[in-house]
């Protein structure tokens, strides 16, 4: 397992209700810098609440999210973004109608801190950065592509590309390779897999495809009904009977 | 240099555009060379509300409250406060910039639905604010007076000065639409939710296209003030917002002279049609479902059109 041993992100007792039903169940999670971490579980687990209640796309009934030691529970979803904290999301979101290179221009534009400037030329801005990213995800070809024609693992491999630019030093993954072909899941997860290791990034990634957890997690974490069941290397998983019944559609005592 | 010209299609459209105004508004009969004037007030209209709708993807369907607002600002404090006209037209900006940065604060609250409607809510109530405060802004009379440029005299003169005043903001828009600031509202039209995981306030961003764009709709309305040489609350009425949009509908919203064209058409579309028939705005209601239905993307059509303007 790689990772420094310091905690970059922590959750507190993070819940959430939707009316009568808890969703997230006093989550305390802590993932460590440089590690990848794959978060698994049934469907209606909690998983993607977690991650939008981390990044406050939604708030969470009570508990806090710390990044590096400061509390972001309550910081605008724009300013955790600032902060480093990259997210993908299940359903690719995208500049649809823009083109590829237009989609990574506009994220070194923030990052560059050039959005109000009214006064530059923007068509050619940033254009080794993008050009940089491009090349990282293999989309260097594809830069006059306009993004919603793309193929689903395209997107995904873009919208990596859109995150990165941010220069994040937590990515947040939602189902990376789901919708795509198993090839080209391995090449998104080797992707990934090796951008943590270049960039020092932090990876957490939802997956429900076991051969892609075990192969490219460093650690996993295990949600059932909304509580995070237990935390473990792949092997310490794979031998975990509670886990196994929970996979087993069986009674967990 | 000719081969950059040619290349470069809007400078082009707007260099001959330019040259032929120009040539018309000076050999027309006088009251056909105010068609002319009158079509590039209402481009400038129409330019500022497709920075906001074409741009950025916003909806603002009381833009003529900041046209209003800029006739009203100009016109009171020329008539009414005995303010030189330099000083009239610097403070008028100034409040309508004001204004802007205000409305657009309170629209800008909730989403974009909300922001349509409180958008459309600021224009009727300003309407009523003006027809009401009567010792202030005459009601429904309104009042006259308005002063023009004294550079150079003639309605020729004061065809050059909308000419300069409209060209000036117009490179403005285009710059500001080219510039990084221009990319990311494009962003925001495409995907706001993406814009915000970008670290971007779009909520801040927004504020600002919109203070741009209503304070070019007031620059609008303070030249239409000084054309017609007074202020009526018609020029904030809700007909002139939902023409505004038309406008933008019938050239065209993804390209930048797009709603300057539809400015052309429907100024001279009612000029023409309204000698002939009361009943023109429902000629031009005709026309807006044949562009729309017709011309998928107004008849300038998307970026990917021929035309490509």
């Amino acid at each position: 397992m790689k990772g420094t041993g310091q905690v970059i992100l922590r959750t507190v007792d993070i819940t959430k209700d939707f009316g009568s039903l808890r969703a997230v169940d006093r989550v305390n999670l802590e993932i460590d810098e440089g590690e990848v971490r794959a978060i698994i579980g049934p469907n209606g687990a909690g998983k993607s609440t977690l991650l939008d209640i981390v990044t406050n796309r939604s708030r969470p009934t009570f508990g806090n999210s710390y990044f590096r030691g400061s509390d972001i529970t309550n910081l605008p979803p724009f300013a955790i973004a600032a902060h480093g904290v990259g997210r993908c999301f299940q359903v690719s979101k995208l500049f649809a109608g823009l083109t590829v290179f237009e989609n990574v221009q506009i994220a070194c534009i923030s990052k560059g801190r050039k959005v109000y400037n009214i006064i530059s030329a923007g068509n050619r801005i940033f254009e080794i950065e993008v050009n940089g990213i491009l090349d990282a995800i293999g989309m260097k070809a594809m830069a006059g592509e306009e993004a919603g024609y793309l193929s689903y693992g395209d997107q995904r491999r873009l919208e990596i590309g859109i995150t990165l630019a941010m220069k994040p030093s937590l990515l947040l993954l939602d189902e990376p390779t789901a919708g795509v072909s198993r090839a080209e899941g391995h090449d998104l997860m080797q992707l990934i897999k090796s951008l943590a290791v270049d960039q020092n990034l932090t990876i957490v990634f939802i997956e429900h495809d076991m051969d892609m957890v075990f192969k490219y997690a460093d650690r996993i974490s295990v949600m059932h009904l909304g509580q995070l069941i237990t935390t473990g290397t792949p092997d310490d998983i794979r031998g975990n009977a509670m886990v196994r019944a929970i996979y087993l559609g069986e009674q967990v005592a | 240099m000719v081969q950059r010209l040619i290349h470069n299609k809007p400078l082009a459209f707007g260099l001959s555009a330019t040259v032929i105004l120009t040539i018309l508004a000076a050999f027309l009969p006088e009251h056909r060379s105010e068609l002319i004037t009158r079509m590039l007030i209402m481009a400038l209209f129409a330019t500022s509300i497709n920075m906001q709708v074409g741009s950025a993807g916003m909806m603002p369907l009381g833009q003529a409250q900041f046209f209003g607002l800029g006739a009203y600002a100009f016109g009171l404090l020329c008539v009414k406060g005995g303010v030189p006209f330099p000083y009239g037209l610097f403070f008028a900006l100034l409040i309508s910039l004001f204004a802007g940065a205000m409305i657009g604060y309170l629209c800008l609250r909730g989403d974009s639905l909300t922001f349509a409607l409180l958008h459309l809510a600021f224009n009727i109530l300003l309407v009523s604010v003006a027809a009401k405060w009567i010792s202030l802004t005459e009601g429904d009379q309104g009042f006259t007076g308005v002063p023009r440029p004294g550079l150079i005299p003639g309605d020729f003169g004061f065809y050059l000065f909308v000419l300069f005043v409209v060209l000036v903001c117009f490179i403005l828009i285009w710059t500001i639409i080219n510039s990084p600031f221009g990319k990311v509202m494009q962003g925001l039209r495409e995907n706001e939710e993406r814009i915000r995981f970008l670290g971007i306030d779009s909520k801040r961003f927004q504020l600002v296209v919109f203070t741009f764009s209503s304070l070019f709709a007031s620059v609008s309305g303070i030249l239409w003030a000084m054309m017609q040489r007074s202020v009526f609350n018609t020029y904030m009425s809700l007909i002139l917002s939902a023409e505004g949009l038309m406008m933008c509908l019938i050239g065209g919203m993804s390209s930048f002279f797009g709603p300057s064209i539809g400015a052309a058409i429907v100024v001279i579309v009612g000029t023409i049609a309204s000698t002939y028939t009361r009943q023109w705005q429902g000629l031009l209601g005709l026309i807006i479902i044949i562009c729309v239905l017709g011309f998928r993307g107004g008849i300038l059509g998307g970026k990917k059109s021929t035309i490509g303007l």
